[in-house]
């Protein structure tokens, strides 16, 4: 009957009511999204390498070296030449290394030299392995292998012809014309920077650029630039194995309790210079830097918020006002001050749930419409919003603040029924 | 024959007043009384009403309603009380407007029931059907949402639910003073012989003479409340 009575009693009050529910819906929206996204973001970037147990590149900071080797976002200060790959991959406790090589892109796509190990041994996520969609790995110095956003915005198929440009800008004067590839295989699309890369043969990087030193014609495929800047950066360049160039390796070893012996030796290496680094701890602390703005985000949720039950606090408090006479009827049919209150209360759970509900259904239809677009605008992977922990916690954070602030209204309720009686103002 | 209402050296002062707004030295009334109380506005009787109904406490003096000494109980009792023996029955606005007609009827037995602590009694239905055919409430009107009916209408429908759970004291505050003199004569009929029907005694307050004489007595509330006459109130009539 109680809640007959207060169903019956806010349907009676639609329009506030209701607005009262869309800006709790509007805010319940907002924390539910900016929470789930913090999640997502995070789950995106520990996916993004698994499997690995070191790093290893030019000596520098263990978040410049994550950052370019996995994330491909800004670039080595120095390379690691070939003969130290070679040295690091016979290792004893060295199972697999993955040679990588950056710095040349497509449409804005940056290109990883690798080798085939790399679709072997790398993993992401839970450990997954990477798979074909199309085609398979290289054979031929030509052949090229894209990821799935890649080959889904460039709509490139198997068998396409691919010109590769110096440089990572998206308009590079420098095309590697003189050196096509041709797609072998797409990989399956994983959520990572994967998702986003070429992969080429590395010896053929190494190669493309001679062709470049070594050729007449191809002094002038810059278009624009007149004079010959790209000589300076491929200046050594030859076709000899032991010069090609590597960026930075991925080592799994043999035995995961030797890691941190291995890193150290690494480190310490007087004859070269370089950097191991344990992923797990580098993306933590990348995600530490995130901590202010993750903070800030869920501080200015919480807020929203609070404004929306405040907005819902007024018009109870108006609504009480109004409803006098209601209350009066009640006290003269016997309801005691108690339920009153209990009514107030009841209307105050019932609009944050339903603004909660609202909120819920509201974040997962967009994370629907717009999950496709992230992922191939931002390479970000969201997942619909499930049941999870924090879900529950906010909502019990908002009624909990709902019934703490109906007290508000509800006590002024309990006031004016013990003073005016049953005499409706 | 028992009281319906006993009262003595009753004193109630609001608070922040250092006054009493009421005094009554004393008054009792039968019970299948019908009582005309008589009283012009700020003479008191609402805060009467009020403790009539248990809604106020007063501070001194006795004031037993059908057998219970109002001041002895808790404000929940008081309340339960309401809700298991009077019918209280206002100017207007005695519905709540967004529930149906017999809504707000079935209301009135469910805080009857809940007092009582029991179900509402199954053969309420019959007694239902009886009262609202004998009030001339048709089934559309009581399909109707409360709101939507004519003001004699909700008074009828008022009418029913305070008399549905056969109480023992009827309070009714100016309950004609919204109808024309057509209403208000079938109003008056009606409520007095449905309340003899069921054995219960009526006190109805209005400050229009001209019905009194359908009631058993009349009362005034100069005459009852001396704080009343010593405010300068009491030389209206």
């Amino acid at each position: 009957m109680l809640v007959r009575l207060t169903l019956a009693s806010v349907m009676a009050r639609k329009l506030m009511a209701g607005l009262t529910v869309i800006s709790i819906a509007v805010s319940m929206f907002v924390l539910f999204s900016v929470e789930h996204l913090r999640g997502e973001v995070r789950q995106n970037f520990e996916r993004a390498v698994s499997g690995v147990d070191l790093i290893v590149g030019a000596r520098t900071s263990q978040l410049n070296l994550l950052l370019y080797s996995v994330f491909h976002v800004g670039s080595p200060s120095s390379n690691i030449s070939w003969n130290e790959y070679v040295t690091l991959a016979n290792a004893k406790s060295v199972k697999w290394a993955i040679p990588i090589s950056l710095g040349d892109s497509h449409q804005g796509f940056p290109v990883v030299g690798t080798t085939e190990d790399y679709f072997t041994y790398f993993r992401y996520g839970n450990k997954n392995a990477l798979d074909f969609a199309l085609g398979q790995s290289f054979t031929q110095p030509t052949d090229i292998v894209l990821g799935a956003t890649v080959a889904q915005t460039l709509g490139y198929q198997i068998g396409q012809e691919v010109v590769l440009a110096h440089g990572s800008a998206k308009v590079s004067f420098t095309h590697h014309k003189q050196y096509p590839f041709i797609t072998v295989g797409v990989l399956h699309a994983t959520g990572t920077p994967i998702d986003q890369s070429v992969f080429v043969p590395i010896k053929s990087i190494d190669g493309m650029h001679s062709v470049h030193q070594t050729s007449t014609i191809s002094r002038h495929t810059s278009e624009h630039t007149g004079n010959d800047t790209h000589e300076d950066d491929h200046a050594q360049h030859d076709t000899i194995e032991s010069d090609l160039q590597v960026s930075a390796i991925y080592l799994g070893l043999t035995s995961k309790i030797s890691t941190l012996q291995v890193q150290r030796v690494i480190n310490t290496d007087q004859q070269a210079p370089m950097s191991a680094i344990l992923p797990g701890v580098a993306l933590a602390e990348l995600w530490n830097l995130m901590k202010g703005v993750e903070t800030s985000l869920s501080l200015v949720s919480s807020l929203i918020l609070l404004a929306a039950m405040l907005g819902m606090l007024t018009m109870l408090l108006a609504s009480i006002h109004e409803r006098q006479r209601e209350i009066a009827v009640l006290r003269a049919l016997g309801a005691n001050t108690f339920l009153i209150v209990l009514m107030i209360e009841c209307e105050a759970i019932f609009l944050a749930l339903s603004g909660c509900v609202i909120g819920y259904v509201m974040t997962n239809v967009s994370i629907w419409l717009l999950a496709d677009y992230v992922q191939t605008e931002y390479g970000l992977l969201i997942s619909p919003l499930g049941y999870s922990d924090a879900v529950l916690e906010y909502v019990l954070l908002a009624l909990g603040l709902a019934m703490l602030l109906a007290l508000v209204p509800a006590l002024s309720a309990y006031r004016s029924a013990l003073s005016n009686g049953l005499n409706a103002k | 024959m028992s009281l319906a209402i006993d009262i003595e050296n009753l004193t109630f002062t609001w608070p922040k007043q250092d006054k009493p707004t009421l005094t009554i030295p004393r008054w009792q009334v039968e019970r299948g009384e019908h009582v005309f109380l008589h009283g012009q506005s700020g003479s008191g009787k609402s805060t009467l009403l009020n403790l009539l109904c248990g809604v106020l406490e007063s501070q001194s003096g006795r004031l037993c309603v059908l057998n219970s000494e109002l001041n002895q109980l808790s404000a929940r009792q008081r309340d339960n009380f309401r809700a298991r023996e009077m019918g209280v029955i206002f100017q207007q606005f005695n519905l709540l407007p967004y529930l149906s007609a017999e809504e707000n009827i079935h209301l009135g037995q469910w805080f009857t029931a809940r007092a009582n602590g029991t179900n509402p009694a199954s053969d309420v239905d019959n007694d239902f059907e009886n009262l609202t055919a004998s009030l001339g409430l048709t089934a559309d009107m009581l399909k109707r949402q409360a709101g939507e009916l004519s003001v004699g209408q909700q008074q009828r429908v008022a009418v029913a639910r305070a008399l549905l759970s056969k109480p023992a004291l009827i309070i009714a505050d100016e309950p004609t003073s919204a109808l024309d003199s057509e209403h208000r004569d079938k109003f008056i009929a009606l409520l007095l012989a449905q309340s003899r029907a069921h054995h219960a005694t009526v006190i109805f307050v209005s400050h229009d003479r001209s019905l009194a004489s359908a009631f058993t007595s009349e009362v005034t509330m100069h005459k009852l409340n001396s704080s009343y006459i010593e405010q300068g109130g009491a030389d209206v009539s």
